[in-house]
């Protein structure tokens, strides 16, 4: 704000400057150099993943090995350094815990907005929170000494750890983000939407069937896309209950060796600019470029949803 | 009388005061508008208004609702641009003179020196004595004195001290809606403006404590020029010297009271006064 | 009889008995999942706290076996404090910026939450990769409490900028407008009305920002974390998590009483995050 040059010879209206210009002045100093921190992290992660990938992916020869071509064995001579098992782990956990949380989440999400009264309803939302909130290693832990155990005595296998159970304690590790989001999409379906379907005299599941499941479509579709990215995401457990094995998985109850399971257990060992390092990166940047396809997803679907019902909130 | 086409802007010098009172020198102008286009994003709201609002006078601003009577109000103390997207496209905003949406003025001091009331009283979530120093504080209008001293003129003059003396440490918030719009009242004054503006500030309340403001507003016309929107014709009628009819964005009729209500020139006027649309 | 109001079809009719049905069963796993996890870690876990446990540093051989995780707790609250101190400050002067300074429908304005958005998104092992090459290996910080407070700072960023940005904007329009209106500056506005009036939903959200960095291993794993270390956390020396130290129990299957020990603690933690997360919030209501 610029005060004002001249008085000007009137009764001084709005000649004299406010106060307070410096301290404003100031404020905003702080506040856009906090801005332009952030931004620059921000950019500075994305271009540090890029950079450092960069060596193991700068030609299609060298992609197509890296993401297919090759099995992970650092230790041969020379060193082999495809990450195909780690994307077929992530797929395959990822594709199972969804398989499995979807269905219920979206019950837990139908149930939350159309057939709970609201005391269980208020008394659903700290579960959520509950659920949401615990460790990633501590989800490891619990299904390792659950899950595993019990493979490992019922199912007459030499450890437990498995792909099928990195997903099932996956699937419960999302749950609460799908059936939150999914239960607000459905409450935001507009209430007269619902009245006139059921001044027909259907049933509430041929409401939900054929109305609510239509109109909450891009919350339904954002909710699976949150599960999505947290389910790649999700390193602790996976890395507890996968297995880590650095083969090629063919089946779930094999043991495999998902993205962040081997960024996390192979950085320690390799050493700054190794192209051991440069793999591990490349398998960083195809996390980051999966989750933030996802994260786009998302974006543009709350757009259409907060149009679309007229600004919930 | 033809029919008036909606785009009428009456020519500045329509001759009011000579009507009103015979004896008393035209009045000063306190705030002259000309040719004020003003559009929300890309939709025109108020349509080249040119007119001039006198000193020492009670102005009205009426019309049917979404004709801009905000719009143009906001517009007089640059409240405008804080609605996202609200801005001046075309005309000039002149107070004594100066020219409000020129460059080099701060429209901080311009907020100041043009002081308004909301529709809704919005009281501060401090205590009534805060509330009502808020801004004098800020500009440094007590400067060392007494607050409670400072803030009792205020007060009093909008009737409200002796209702509060014993409370003013309370929650603003505990007063009742009447009491919550004059304290509003009292806060803009405390700023020290030079004009005062409000934006329908009865809509909220009962009919006693819209007969409270409406008596104030009779009273401080003697200290500075005050605009009053209102779609209230009533209303319009007990308070105002001089009006304003807004409709669909432009300027149809002004004049003193007296005239428009007794023998508006235009036929919107005249429907709008006989109640036939609001 | 006549059939003006004909009762529906028995398959429509169980149709919608199954799905109320299935429904209320839906309902009822998503109440007993987080209770009974948690439940389960708490029974399990509760027989294995003594004072000792908490209050000792790991002992035996293999190390682990006996004594406690005093360290371990030292070194997540030392991550978390010291990455407060360098989010915290950091994140509510960009919300206020984003919500006071920016033009809320100009470029910058959006291409910003768009970007915290995306930082909130990234996979916490990522920001365990950015943190090691950037703190422990350019800046020479080397594996330490710095680097893990720098990277979990980094993770608690987005969140509590978010969290302030919305009970920013949440301010009524009349409130601002009245405000401003009286010619303030933005400054004082925001420091005498604004900030006052959200500072619970800001101390809302950091608990919880706090929560989750509490919990995660991953960003820490490689940049502060330490298998054991005795004494008080030190800012140029590796330190002991929570986290990390269930995971080197668990992993090399040293010991489950110790990991059932540490797993309550955390859930512990969890729990008081949530709880006064909840009780703020309800003041926010009042």
């Amino acid at each position: 704000m610029i005060p004002p040059r001249s008085a000007g010879c009137d009764v001084g209206a709005v000649a004299a400057p406010a106060r307070g210009g410096r301290a404003d002045g100031l404020l905003r100093l702080g506040c856009w150099t906090a801005l332009a921190t952030v931004a620059l992290t921000l950019g500075a992660l994305v271009l540090l993943i890029c950079h450092e990938a960069w060596p193991a992916v700068s030609s299609p020869e060298k992609l197509w090995t890296l993401l297919v071509g090759q099995d992970w064995a650092p230790l041969l001579e020379p060193p082999r350094l495809g990450i195909r098992h780690a994307i077929v782990s992530t797929v395959m956990v990822t594709a199972l815990s969804l398989a499995l949380a979807v269905p219920l989440g979206f019950g837990i999400g139908l149930f939350v907005a159309e057939l709970a009264p609201r005391w269980i309803r208020s008394l659903l939302q700290p579960c959520f929170e509950l659920l949401a909130g615990i460790p990633s290693v501590v989800y490891g832990f619990f299904g390792y000494v659950t899950l595993v155990a019990w493979f490992e005595r019922y199912g007459h296998m030499a450890t437990g750890e498995s792909l099928l159970v990195a997903s099932i304690v996956l699937a419960i590790m999302v749950l609460p983000f799908i059936a939150s989001v999914s239960g607000e999409a459905f409450a935001a379906v507009p209430e007269g939407l619902r009245q006139a379907a059921y001044s027909v005299g259907v049933t509430r599941w041929h409401v939900a069937r054929r109305i609510l499941f239509r109109a909450a479509m891009p919350g339904l579709f954002a909710a699976v896309a949150l599960g999505l990215a947290r389910a790649v995401g999700e390193t602790l457990a996976v890395l507890l209950l996968a297995g880590n094995s650095t083969a090629l998985p063919t089946s779930l109850l094999d043991r495999g060796q998902p993205l962040t399971a081997l960024i996390a257990t192979e950085l320690p060992e390799a050493g700054v600019d190794t192209a051991k390092y440069h793999a591990l990166y490349a398998a960083g940047l195809v996390l980051l470029v999966l989750t933030g396809i996802i994260n786009l997803i998302v974006w543009r679907l709350k757009g259409r949803i907060v149009v679309g019902h007229g600004g919930g909130g | 009388m033809t029919a008036p086409s909606l785009s009428v802007c009456p020519a500045p010098e329509a001759p009011p005061q000579e009507h009103k009172a015979p004896r008393a020198a035209p009045l000063p102008t306190a705030f002259e508008l000309n040719a004020l286009t003003i559009a929300y994003g890309t939709i025109p709201v108020l349509r080249g208004v040119t007119c001039r609002i006198p000193e020492g006078a009670v102005t009205a601003i009426m019309g049917p609702s979404g004709c801009g009577k905000s719009t143009l109000v906001k517009a007089l103390n640059r409240t405008l641009e804080l609605t996202g997207g609200a801005r001046v496209t075309g005309g000039k905003v002149m107070f004594h003179g100066q020219d409000l949406y020129a460059s080099s003025v701060d429209p901080r001091a311009v907020r100041k020196a043009v002081g308004i009331i909301h529709q809704r009283p919005v009281p501060f979530p401090m205590s009534v004595l805060e509330n009502v120093l808020f801004g004098a504080a800020f500009h440094s209008e007590i400067d060392g004195g007494d607050r409670t001293a400072y803030a009792r003129r205020y007060l009093d003059r909008v009737g409200l001290w002796d209702e509060v003396k014993d409370r003013l440490g309370d929650r603003a918030e505990q007063l009742s809606g009447g009491q919550q719009q004059r304290l509003c009242l009292a806060r803009t004054l405390a700023t020290k403006p030079k004009a005062l503006l409000l934006d329908e500030p009865c809509s909220a309340l009962d009919p006693a404590a819209t007969r409270h403001i409406e008596d104030h507003v009779r009273d401080l016309k003697r200290d500075f020029p005050v605009v009053i929107v209102t779609h209230n014709v009533a209303q319009a009628r007990r308070v105002s010297d001089y009006v304003l009819f807004l409709y669909e964005g432009a300027l149809i009729e002004a004049g003193p009271a007296e005239q428009i209500f007794t023998a508006p020139a235009s036929d919107l006027a005249r429907a709008f006064i006989a109640g036939q649309f609001g | 009889m006549s059939s003006l109001v004909a009762p529906l079809r028995p398959a429509v009719i169980n149709a919608d008995r199954l799905y109320v049905g299935l429904g209320w069963l839906a309902g009822a796993i998503g109440f007993a999942l987080p209770l009974s996890i948690v439940g389960y870690l708490l029974i399990e876990g509760v027989g294995r706290l003594s004072w000792d446990f908490l209050l000792l540093p790991p002992m035996g051989y293999p190390l682990g076996t006996a004594g406690g995780i005093a360290p371990a707790i030292l070194g997540s609250l030392a991550l978390v404090g010291l990455g407060l101190v360098i989010a915290l400050p950091l994140a509510v002067a960009s919300a206020v910026g984003l919500s006071e300074y920016a033009d809320p429908a100009g470029m910058a304005a959006k291409t910003m939450r768009f970007a915290t958005e995306s930082l909130a998104a990234v996979p916490a092992v990522l920001y365990g990769l950015f943190g090691y090459t950037v703190f422990v290996v350019f800046c020479r910080f080397q594996i330490s409490l710095l680097s893990g407070a720098l990277t979990l700072g980094l993770v608690m960023l987005p969140i509590i900028l978010i969290g302030t940005h919305a009970a920013l904007q949440a301010v009524e329009f009349e409130l601002r407008e009245s405000v401003l209106a009286l010619g303030v500056s933005r400054a004082h506005a925001v420091r005498r009305l604004f900030l006052p009036r959200v500072l619970p939903s800001i101390v809302a959200v950091t608990v919880l920002a706090a929560g989750h960095a509490f919990g995660s291993a991953a960003p820490v794993m490689f940049t502060a974390s330490v298998a054991y270390a005795r004494g008080v956390p030190a800012l140029d020396a590796p330190v002991m998590t929570l986290p990390t130290h269930l995971y080197y129990i668990v992993s090399e299957a040293i010991d489950l009483e110790q990991a059932y020990g540490t797993a309550l603690v955390l859930v512990l933690g969890l729990l008081c995050t949530n709880v006064l997360a909840l009780l703020l919030r309800r003041w926010l209501e009042r």
